[in-house]
Order: structure tokens, then sequence, then C-alpha cells
């Protein structure tokens, strides 16, 4: 491989995208251990458990043994697959996740299938009627829908769809249970919300890059040549404004994956961040380290996605540094 | 007339426009009309209303349980037979307060850090923004949820986990402007008359970059308002039996169908509080960096 080629430059990227793994999972361990041993193994037992049990629980677990050594051991488990069992359901945690984990999955894909497309057509259509009222409303109300956090956007549209209009469930439980019908139902108003959540960061994007390309000497003397102007915006402009915007549709994608967190909760959604929020609150230690690692990996995996494609959109890029 | 026309003041983009108070920047375009506006209601609602709850806001059983509207309860009862109009009018102060003191602590350690990085540059400028950079490739809503599950949650945990997620962010914007200003004369003069380092970033940088610093305090304060009652609906923040609206979402959310209010009423308050910053901020962003693309052939 040539210095500066872009197998290099993705090299580099993989290796600093495990270097952010090494980091969250660096920061979620040292977090969840700020207690002493005796403090974790009273934490798992319960209080009424007599001195003896504590010290055969710090023994069985390790628990004696110096951070870093734990640290170790509890990654070096985690990456062969043994994620621990949980204190409170006394299940296998892997068990549990995995299925949360297609869940999530899906929905962010959903969201993500419908948010991209829409957002880049809204985009363009604020551009093409730039100077407009209609322009400016939209312009308005894509500050306003920024601006509210997502767990609101979602309880206004379970408020609206669910609750007045009677239409959707009011919230994901049927996904466990439900019949085919019921757990597509359940998906409606999350990915919903997560379209709207995502939306209006990209659209605005999307109408920025579409007036510079509008404004550019080949895209002038595209219309001047007379092509109609469908040919005019897809092929000419926005190809060339593709590169900028998968950098911001990855940012947003990050974004979303916070979103799923809470969108979760908001409707019930039987998915990872529902059970990393119980875990929080039902003091599930280990469980809340699988999830964090599972989540930092998502998040690392989305980001290493996202350079690539910047790379593969921008040449210019390639062996860049 | 273009869309920059209709949302920016009509003032031609040399350093005399840049220097426009902030204020009258957000007063001529609508959407910062609209901002400040609803904003200085919600402001009043949040220090004054609590006078006005026609009941205690935490006292149990002034009503029947879960109930819709009625005279007595204009918005009806929470499950444990709360009054909601009065726990709405109390519970605005920390979804205001905590998202404000983190922005500020943000730019205090942030701001100070990026400036002082952009106005020294070499080494220490170095290991400031690789601080930066490292602190900027973790996934924020996770690390904080995180550390909270680890040393617990209170308001000073709150504050400063917040301020974490913010300070890479906004120390990166004030490295860059520092460093767009830091080539001027007035600062070359200031070195010369032997100044030290703080009085220049203080007395020669910062106001000039003042302009980008409001507009990313506002756009900061809306992601903490957002970020901080994200935390209290998800029950990590406020705790029981607290008024405070991110938590009053997240406990009237089970009975939303037979008591809409508990939910809406809430829901709606931290709405108009962020939405107002962030009309505000777009303002001020819209400002220091407009739109292009003009005089072009109309698609």
């Amino acid at each position: 491989m040539r210095p500066g080629s872009s197998g290099v430059a993705v090299a580099r990227q993989v290796g600093l995208m495990l270097l952010t793994l090494l980091a969250i999972s660096v920061v979620t361990f040292v977090a969840t251990n700020t207690k002493s041993p005796e403090g974790i193994a009273r934490s798992v037992l319960g209080r009424t458990v007599s001195q003896e049990q504590v010290a055969a629980y710090v023994r069985q677990q390790g628990l004696d043994r110096p951070l870093p050594q734990r640290y170790a051991t509890w990654l070096g488990d985690f990456v062969r697959g043994d994620w621990g069992v949980s204190a409170v359901t006394q299940r296998p945690v892997r068990d549990d996740i995995l299925p949360r984990l297609v869940r999530t999955l899906i929905l962010s894909m959903i969201a993500l299938a419908v948010a991209v497309p829409v957002s880049i057509a809204v985009g363009v259509y604020m551009a093409r009627s730039a100077g407009t009222w209609k322009d400016l409303s939209l312009l308005i109300g894509s500050v306003v829908v920024a601006g509210m956090p997502e767990f609101v956007i979602g309880i206004g549209l379970l408020l609206l769809f669910a609750v007045t209009l009677g239409w959707l469930p009011v919230d994901s439980a049927a996904l466990t249970f439900g019949t085919p019908v019921e757990q597509l139902k359940a998906y409606v108003l999350p990915s919903l919300t997560l379209v709207l959540a995502i939306v209006p960061y990209i659209a605005r994007f999307a109408r920025g890059a579409a007036r510079e390309a509008f404004g550019a000497p080949y895209v002038q003397a595209a219309v001047l040549r007379g092509l109609t102007r469908r040919r005019v915006i897809w092929d000419h402009a926005m190809r060339n404004a593709a590169a900028p915007l998968v950098n911001v549709i990855a940012i947003n994608l990050l974004w979303l994956l916070s979103g799923v967190i809470v969108v979760e909760n908001v409707f019930a959604f039987p998915g990872i961040g529902q059970a990393l929020v119980a875990g929080i609150g039902n003091a599930d230690t280990i469980t809340v380290q699988a999830i964090a690692l599972v989540m930092g990996a998502m998040f690392v995996a989305i980001s290493l996605i996202a350079d690539l494609l910047v790379v593969y959109f921008n040449p210019r890029l390639k062996g860049a540094r | 007339m273009t869309t920059a026309d209709v949302l920016a003041p009509v003032v031609p983009v040399d350093e005399e426009a840049r220097a426009t108070p902030a204020w009258r920047t957000v007063l001529n375009t609508i959407e910062g009309r609209i901002g400040l506006a609803v904003g200085a209601l919600m402001l009043l609602l949040i220090a004054f209303g609590r006078f006005f709850a026609p009941y205690s806001p935490n006292e149990l059983g002034v009503g029947p349980r879960t109930q819709g509207p009625s005279a007595e309860h204009v918005f009806g009862t929470d499950s444990l037979g709360r009054d909601v109009l009065s726990r709405f009018l109390s519970g605005g102060d920390m979804i205001l307060l905590v998202p404000l003191l983190s922005v500020v602590l943000a730019f205090l350690v942030g701001g100070g850090l990026g400036m002082f990085g952009g106005y020294r540059r070499g080494r220490a400028d170095l290991v400031i923004t690789r601080t930066f950079d490292l602190l900027l490739t973790l996934p924020p809503l996770l690390i904080v949820l995180v550390i909270i599950a680890g040393i617990g949650s209170s308001t000073a945990v709150l504050v400063v986990t917040a301020a974490l997620v913010f300070v890479p962010r906004v120390g990166r914007l004030l490295r860059g402007a520092t460093q767009a200003v830091v080539t001027n004369d007035y600062v070359a003069a200031a070195q010369a008359r032997g100044e030290r380092t703080a009085a220049i970033i203080l007395r020669e940088v910062l106001p000039n970059i003042a302009a980008s610093a409001i507009a990313e305090f506002a756009l900061r304060l809306t992601y903490a308002i957002i970020f901080v009652a994200t935390l209290n609906f998800l029950g990590l923040g406020a705790q029981p039996p607290n008024p405070n609206w991110g938590l009053m979402v997240a406990e009237g959310r089970t009975y939303i169908a037979i008591s809409p209010w508990a939910t809406l009423l809430p829901a709606a308050g931290i709405a108009a509080l962020s939405i107002a910053t962030n009309l505000i901020a777009d303002a001020l962003t819209r400002h220091i960096a407009r739109d292009t693309a003009r005089g072009t052939v109309t698609l």
C-alpha cells in the first residue's frame, strides 16, 4: 500500500474508531465501579446479607483484584461473548439484550430510510422556492421542530394519533407478544418521532447545499442550455452537493442513537435504550455495562461507515493527511 | 426579495454590521421577535407562576386521582390527586436553571481553554485541541447515562455532566473565532504595550468574537434545555415528589389516555422554552453566516 492511498486512510479511521470504543469502555467501567468491592456486593445481594456472604461474593466475582485487571477480564469476556449474568433478573444479559438490539436496529433503519429522502426533498424544495413564504414558513417550522426534545415530539404524536384519533397503540409493548399487524403498528409512532427529530437538521443543510449548488456556474450553464429542471437539480446540482450532505447525515445518525434511547422510553418500546434506562433505575450494573458497550460499538460503526461514505463521495479526500 | 432579506436585517456584511448589538439583530427578524416574546413570557411564568398556584404543588389528594379538567382543577389532577396546574406553575425553574448553569460552566471552562489555545497556539493549543477532539468522539447521552448509573444523580451531577458535553463544542468554536482575530493589529498593539495574556484575551479578543459567542451561547442553551429536560423525563434528574416539567411528563405518561393535561401541559412548557431559545439562536446565527446564493437564475 502506498502511503497516502485510500487504504491507509481507511486503516487510520478503523484505528481511531477502535480507540474511541476503548475510551467508551474505560469510561463505562470506571463510572460503574466507583463503589468499594463490598459496596458492589451489597448492592447486588441486598442489605440483609452476612459479612461471610459478601466476602464470598467478592471472591467469586474477583472483585478483590485491582481495577485494571478486572477491567481486562470484563472486556475480554465481553469480546468473547460472555456478557455476564444480571444480578436483578438472574438471566444471562446477552439473551435479554440481543432480541432488543434487533428491534432497536430495525427502528433506527426505518427512521433513517424515511428521514433521509424526505429531508433532502424538503431541502431542495425550500431552496427552489427560496425567498417565498413557503420557504420562510418551512424554515421557521424547522427551527421550531428542531427546538423540541424528542420526548416532547413523541408525546405530541402520542396524544394526536393514539389518544385523540385512536389509530395507533399508546405503547409499543405489542412487539413482544402481538400479532404481525400489531407489531407493525408498534413501529409507526416511534419511527415517526425519530424522523421528525432528524428531518429539520438535514433539510436545512440540504437547503443550503442546494442553494450553493444552484448558484454554481456549471448549474447556471445547465439551466441556460435549456435542460429540464429535474435534470439540472438532480444530475448536476445535487450530485455535487452529495459529499457535504453525507457528512451531515452521518452527524445526525449519531444523534439518532441518542434519540432512540429517548423515544424507546416514550413508547415503552422493548429495545436496548429502554433496557438501559431501566437498568440504571434497578441498579442492574452488569446490564448497563453490556448495553453501553453494544451502543458504543453501534456508535463507532456508524461513524466509520459515515467516514468511508464521505471519502467515497469526495475523491479529493482520498489519502488526505 | 430573497429569504436572506426577509430573515436577516438589511445591513451590509462588513465590520460595522458585525458590531450591531445582539438584541437589535434578534428584534429585526420575525423569528427573533417570536422567540423573544415567547421566551419573555416563559421567563415570567417560571419566575412568578408559583405565586398564582391555586393549590400547594406537592399536596396529595387535593382532588380525586387522575381526573380531567373540572371547575376546581382547571387542568385536572395527576395519579396522586395533586393539582396539575399548581405543579405546572411551580415546576419550570430547574428546567431553565440547570441548563443555564451548565452552559455558563461550559463557556468558562471550554471557552476559556479554547480562547487561550487559539491565542497562544503551539503546544498548549495542541494539547487542548486533542482533548476536545477526544471528548467529541464520545456519544453524549450514552456517556452521561453511564456516569449517572455509576455515581447517581443530583443537581450538581446534572450541571457538571451536561457542561462536560458542551465544553469541547463551545471550546472548538471559540478557539476558531479567536484564531481569526489574533492576527489583527489591535492584538499586536496590546502585546507591544506588554499586557498580560488574560487581559488581552478579555479586552481585545473577547469583544471581537462576541457575536459568535452570543449566538453559540443561545444555541447551546437550547441543546442544554433539551438535554436536561430529557434526563428529567428519563427519571435520572429531579427526584419525586418535586414538581419538575420533565418528571411530570414521565409521571403523566402512564395515564395519558385518562388525564392528558398532566402530560401535555409540562411538555408544552418545555417545548415553548426550548423553541424560544432556538428561534433566538437561529436569528443570531443567521446574522453571522448568511446565505451566500444571490442573484442566480431561478430554478
